[in-house]
């Protein structure tokens, strides 16, 4: 048994009796036949050339181990995901600097000297309100902005909270159970080869010889052939009764002149393969109107313009 | 003055460092190499000592070997080993022991999301030994025995593999495979294993597949089995999940044949035959007329 992607294979001993791990010939013959085995199965694996060495690509593991950690949980949405992906409404990437109009040049979309936040020496008040500060009330409403901007950040962190996972429930204090249960857990989705396939390869592999299998020694027990499906070629006979071959011809010479218009199948094109340009299967609903019945030959020849 | 806003993982605030630090912890698609605890117990023998060290040896660079005697008893109480161990970061672990009942004992286990998985407890014959062996080569393992014939044969089979195997890759180096594990078995009277390191030769045969020569890379570690402790059901297929992301694609128009042959099937799109390029005849040349005005 061997698994290539973990680089294992088990051997067992032949003889039960002389198993004794104190017999490390024994061990060690086994041993160097069962590196055999793996280093062969490692050696036939598609390579990569490399300056190091040639480089395998294992297979996927056919041994099923534990994990260290679950499997991580997808992040969770936040508010406002949830709430965009509902709508549809898709993120789009601003760009980092634009164009400012006021000032001509470019500009940081956000941040430090961003696009219109320039803070102007002197501020208009309006006179009936001569206390107000501009500069202040700026100041609050962005500190009130990133305030709600963090209450928002720790409400969706404590919704996130809630759905994480909870650790398995397992006893930290274990008695030693001799009760075992089985390391391979069965897939029950995992399709096996079944008789029908093996059967099916058996016929296919013992009709693959040089005389489709006519010729090869049978085992006991063994089913014969099936014969194979599908017709033989039919010859006629070199001698027939009298007048066969002229009817024969005739019908040849008959198809010729008048040839038997097959229907056209689906979505197949109707051939002008009749005499007297008399379009076939004239009975057919199915006729293609327009452009298409008239065909290609109308494409090609155009009128000369004056 | 406010405050540097600092950074938070799983609703809790931690510093940059700090995050950095438990996201390296969190649970990962791809897992690390497992890293093995080893520690002595309360009471401890040179024999068992020496058993745990090469248990090190074997599973270096993957290994945290401490020194210190701990009160640690995982078939009483897994609870001290699981803190240690998730105080390194490790999911296996060997812990060195001697008592009156059990002399010369080393316990090795592994644990699934911090809590305990499985274990096993084993008598030491022969301590092993110094290692010679590149660090950080992926190890061959080799199991010679009835490792099928039962339940516990196949789990400890599962285990050592586990314990041993290294970090889990997609290619490999074969020019760099050197290091075989070879672990033997008998069951008669007990259950008794064998942990031998090898060399690996290979020398040209004149085909494609050289010849294996093993050589002893170091002294075997030989082990009785006394207890063990093996998980629920339901513990063991949930540690056995494996995330969406590592499961096989489905591959579209691939079959495969009872004899085991794969067919691909090709989807052409449909040919233009207007745009396709004839034989450059004269004839066929459009004629200058229609574009002349």
């Amino acid at each position: 048994m061997i698994d290539l992607h973990h680089l294992v294979v088990t051997k067992s001993s032949s003889s039960s009796s002389s198993s004794e791990v104190a017999d490390l010939r024994n061990v060690r013959a086994l041993a160097v036949s069962a590196t055999q085995d793996l280093v062969a199965g490692l050696f036939g694996l598609p390579v990569e050339r490399s300056n190091d060495g040639p480089i395998a690509a294992l297979p996927p593991p056919t041994t099923a181990l534990p994990r260290a950690k679950p499997c991580p949980a997808p992040k969770a949405e936040t508010k406002w995901e949830a709430f965009a992906k509902s709508k549809g409404i898709v993120k789009r990437k601003k760009s980092r600097m634009a164009w400012d109009d006021d000032n001509q040049q470019f500009a940081p979309t956000w941040g430090y000297m961003r696009r219109g936040d320039d803070d102007p020496p002197i501020i208009e008040v309006d006179e009936n309100d001569l206390d107000a500060d501009p500069r202040a009330e700026r100041a609050q409403a962005k500190k009130a902005r990133v305030e709600k901007n963090e209450r928002q950040r720790v409400a969706n962190e404590r919704r996130l909270g809630d759905k994480k996972k909870k650790k398995f429930n397992c006893s930290s204090s274990p008695l030693a159970s001799d009760d075992l249960i089985p390391v391979d857990v069965e897939n029950p989705k995992r399709k096996k080869r079944g008789r029908d396939a093996v059967d099916a390869a058996l016929a296919t592999a013992s009709k693959s010889t040089a005389s489709l299998g006519n010729f090869d020694a049978k085992r006991d027990g063994e089913k014969p052939l099936k014969p194979p499906r599908g017709k033989k070629r039919a010859f006629e006979p070199l001698v027939g009764a009298k007048g066969a071959d002229l009817e024969r011809s005739l019908a040849v010479v008959h198809d010729i002149a008048q040839p038997r218009a097959k229907p056209p199948k689906k979505g197949q094109q109707e051939r002008m393969d009749t005499h007297d340009f008399e379009p076939p299967n004239a009975g057919d609903a199915r006729r293609k109107k327009g452009r298409a019945a008239v065909g290609k030959l109308k494409k090609i020849t155009k009128k000369r313009s004056t | 003055m406010t405050k540097p806003r600092s950074a938070t993982h799983d609703g809790r605030r931690v510093t940059a460092r700090g995050k950095r630090f438990l996201e390296s912890r969190a649970p990962k698609v791809h897992e690390d190499a497992k890293v093995a605890l080893l520690l002595r117990g309360p009471r401890t023998s040179e024999r068992a000592t020496a058993a745990v060290q090469s248990v090190s040896q074997l599973k270096k660079p993957d290994a945290v070997y401490l020194n210190r005697r701990r009160e640690v008893r995982p078939f009483d109480d897994a609870s001290s080993v699981e803190r240690l161990a998730q105080q390194y970061d490790a999911v296996l672990f060997g812990i060195a022991s001697h008592s009156k009942k059990r002399p010369d004992n080393l316990t090795l286990g592994r644990l699934y999301d911090g809590s305990l998985l499985d274990m096993f407890e084993f008598g030491v014959l022969e301590e092993g030994g110094t290692l010679n062996k590149m660090l950080g080569t992926k190890p061959c393992l080799v199991f010679v025995g009835e490792w099928d014939a039962d339940d516990l044969t196949k789990r400890l089979r599962n285990f050592f593999l586990d314990f041993f195997r290294g970090a889990d890759v997609d290619k490999v180096n074969l020019a760099g495979l050197e290091h075989v594990l070879v672990v033997a078995m008998t069951r008669e009277p007990a259950i008794r294993i064998a942990i031998s390191p090898n060399r690996l030769r290979l020398r040209k045969s004149g085909t494609t597949i050289p010849t294996v020569n093993l050589e002893e890379s170091g002294k075997p570690l030989v082990l009785d089995l006394r207890r063990h402790h093996s998980p629920s059901l339901d513990l063991w297929k949930t540690a056995l999940k494996q995330p969406k992301q590592l499961k096989p694609k489905k591959r579209k128009n691939i079959s495969t044949t009872p004899l085991r042959d794969t067919v691909g099937k090709v989807h052409v799109g449909r040919q233009d035959i207007d745009a396709l390029q004839a034989r450059k005849v004269k004839a066929l040349k459009r004629s200058h007329h229609a574009s002349e005005e």
